[in-house]
């Protein structure tokens, strides 16, 4: 799905951010990126959603060449791709539902299957009593919930979470993650970068590091299981069925 | 393409919103002016040149005595009549040509006067015969006889509504030229207000022109509410100078007709004027996308 191939970024005049990158990520995988704030795990990211573009190197996003996607191209392969952003990144004169609606609107869905949908994730992530409310009105938790099911509401192939528990504390954030691997069960490919190593010891994913510019394999997969838990033990409210989410459009 | 703003931008709190529709009304105002302007100076110079340019005056000296020349004159009259697309021949009364000189030489005098004998020839159209020639040959039956086409100076009448129809086409894209600035620079400003929405969009799937649709919606909302409100006043500022120039224009429907000369008016007129709103809007709208889309290029998307 993604292929790093001797990949470099830097900004004109500066050292390289990243350098020689290579690693391939695999369709419906769940991987970890760790590595100490500013070590380039942002970037590395930014790469994927082509938010920013290597300097070297070549990068393949879903067969194809990022080099070669142009402008017009970006927004087709960016509804391929569900992002969920270290500062949330919603829009504050929305609310909750309007923000997690906006990919179905953006990709021509009907109201009708916005109105079926949108408040069925939303009751999903466990905030089925602030449809209405405005982001500034919700705790760091909630916005972060919002704005994962706003990155997923589109079925997305990629899920790309930067610090998606950065904001939270550890009880929310381990909820959080039981969420993404709820997601990857339904076959979503998951990437969460994190500088939160406990948290990631807690479960059995394969782990990339950054660290002074370089990506480097710390852990394959099934170098340790996780713990058995139920299903929908990552939301405080709603516990509906997640595989309903798997047929919208 | 939506036509309603779907609010993904808040771009109705914005500083242009405020100032926008007043600006677009006052451009629709003086568009309805210019537009409306132009019609009538065009319908006028299309019927002057259509009425007498189609009219040729003939002037007979008078004769020495009453009657004396009645024979040659009936002979002058087949002629004119055998001209060829003519439609009626008028005689002009003596006593009118009186009453026309009287308020400058006096009735007296202009009773006194020996006053050559006029006929008007309406043609169909504007005539093809070679009036010199004809000129010439009732020359043959009453020496000093002249022809006059009522083009020659009919010509300069035509040229100056000519102008004033130019005029008002002038300030009509003049008007439109400053709402497509005006436009632009409102709509460059709200690109740059909500650049941060702008990008979340664009990080999660949106196309430019989803994003430049979203700003189009708001520009021909407020355009649309400039415009009939500046449509309206423009109306109501027309039918004044119709009351002003004839009272009883006002009473009895017959706005656009006293505004014209008196032609009566079609749907075509008052389409004319209930469409510049709606091309003010539809420039606005254009104008709007093109400016965000190419603002929008030079935002990483």
């Amino acid at each position: 799905m993604i292929q790093f191939d001797k990949v470099e970024l830097r900004y004109p005049g500066s050292p390289a951010i990243l350098s020689d990158v290579n690693f391939a990520v695999e369709e419906s995988s769940f991987q970890f990126i760790t590595g100490a704030s500013g070590a380039g795990k942002s970037s590395l990211l930014k790469l994927m959603y082509l938010g920013l573009k290597p300097s070297r190197g070549r990068l393949s996003l879903f067969g194809q060449n990022a080099a070669t996607i142009g402008r017009d191209g970006i927004p087709a392969l960016r509804r391929r791709i569900g992002i969920v952003f270290q500062d949330f990144r919603l829009i504050p004169h929305l609310s909750a539902l309007d923000n997690v609606a906006l990919p179905l609107r953006i990709a021509g869905a009907r109201e009708s299957a916005i109105r079926e949908y949108v408040p069925e994730l939303l009751e999903w992530v466990g905030l089925s009593g602030h449809f209405d409310s405005l982001p500034h009105t919700l705790s760091g938790g909630q916005q972060q919930r919002v704005a994962i099911a706003r990155a997923v509401i589109g079925r997305p192939q990629l899920l790309l979470a930067d610090e998606p528990t950065g904001n939270v504390d550890d009880g929310v954030a381990v909820r959080l993650l039981y969420l993404f691997e709820e997601l990857h069960k339904m076959g979503t490919t998951v990437l969460i970068a994190t500088h939160n190593r406990a948290l990631v010891e807690r479960f059995d994913h394969p782990c990339l590091n950054v660290d002074g510019g370089r990506v480097t394999r710390v852990r394959g997969q099934g170098s340790r299981r996780s713990e058995p838990r139920p299903v929908g033990a990552a939301t405080s409210g709603g516990t509906s069925n997640p595989s309903k989410h798997r047929h919208r459009g | 393409m939506a036509l309603i703003p779907r609010g993904d931008i808040p771009l109705s709190h914005d500083p242009s919103a405020r100032y926008l529709p007043w600006l677009l009304g006052i451009m629709c105002y003086f568009a309805v002016l210019a537009s409306v302007g132009a019609v009538i100076s065009h319908q006028l110079a299309a019927r002057w040149d259509f009425a007498l340019g189609s009219v040729v005056t003939v002037q007979i000296p008078a004769a020495v005595t009453e009657g004396s020349d009645a024979p040659r004159l009936s002979q002058a009259e087949r002629m004119m009549r055998q001209l060829p697309g003519i439609l009626r021949l008028v005689r002009v009364d003596t006593s009118r040509s009186v009453e026309l000189l009287a308020p400058w030489l006096g009735a007296e005098l202009a009773a006194d006067l020996p006053l050559p004998r006029l006929f008007d020839l309406h043609f169909a159209a504007p005539p093809e015969v070679d009036l010199k020639q004809f000129e010439a040959r009732l020359g043959e039956l009453f020496p000093g006889a002249m022809v006059e086409a009522h083009t020659q100076w009919m010509s300069h009448v035509a040229k100056l509504t000519r102008a004033v129809e130019a005029l008002g086409l002038t300030v009509l894209a003049l008007v439109i030229g400053a709402s497509v600035v005006a436009v632009i620079f409102a709509v460059r400003t709200s690109v740059s207000i909500h650049r941060e929405v702008i990008s979340i969009l664009h990080l999660i799937g949106a196309r430019d022109g989803y994003i430049a649709s979203e700003f189009q919606a708001h520009v021909l909302k407020m355009a649309l509410r400039g415009g009939l409100v500046g449509g309206f006043l423009a109306v109501a500022t027309l039918a004044g100078v119709a009351a002003a120039l004839e009272p009883e224009a006002v009473d009895s429907a017959n706005l656009i007709p006293t505004l014209l000369g008196g032609l009566p008016a079609g749907i075509v007129e008052w389409i004319l004027i209930a469409s510049a709103p709606v091309l003010v809007a539809f420039v606005a709208w254009i104008a709007a996308r093109l400016s965000v889309l190419g603002a929008l290029r030079k935002m990483n998307p």
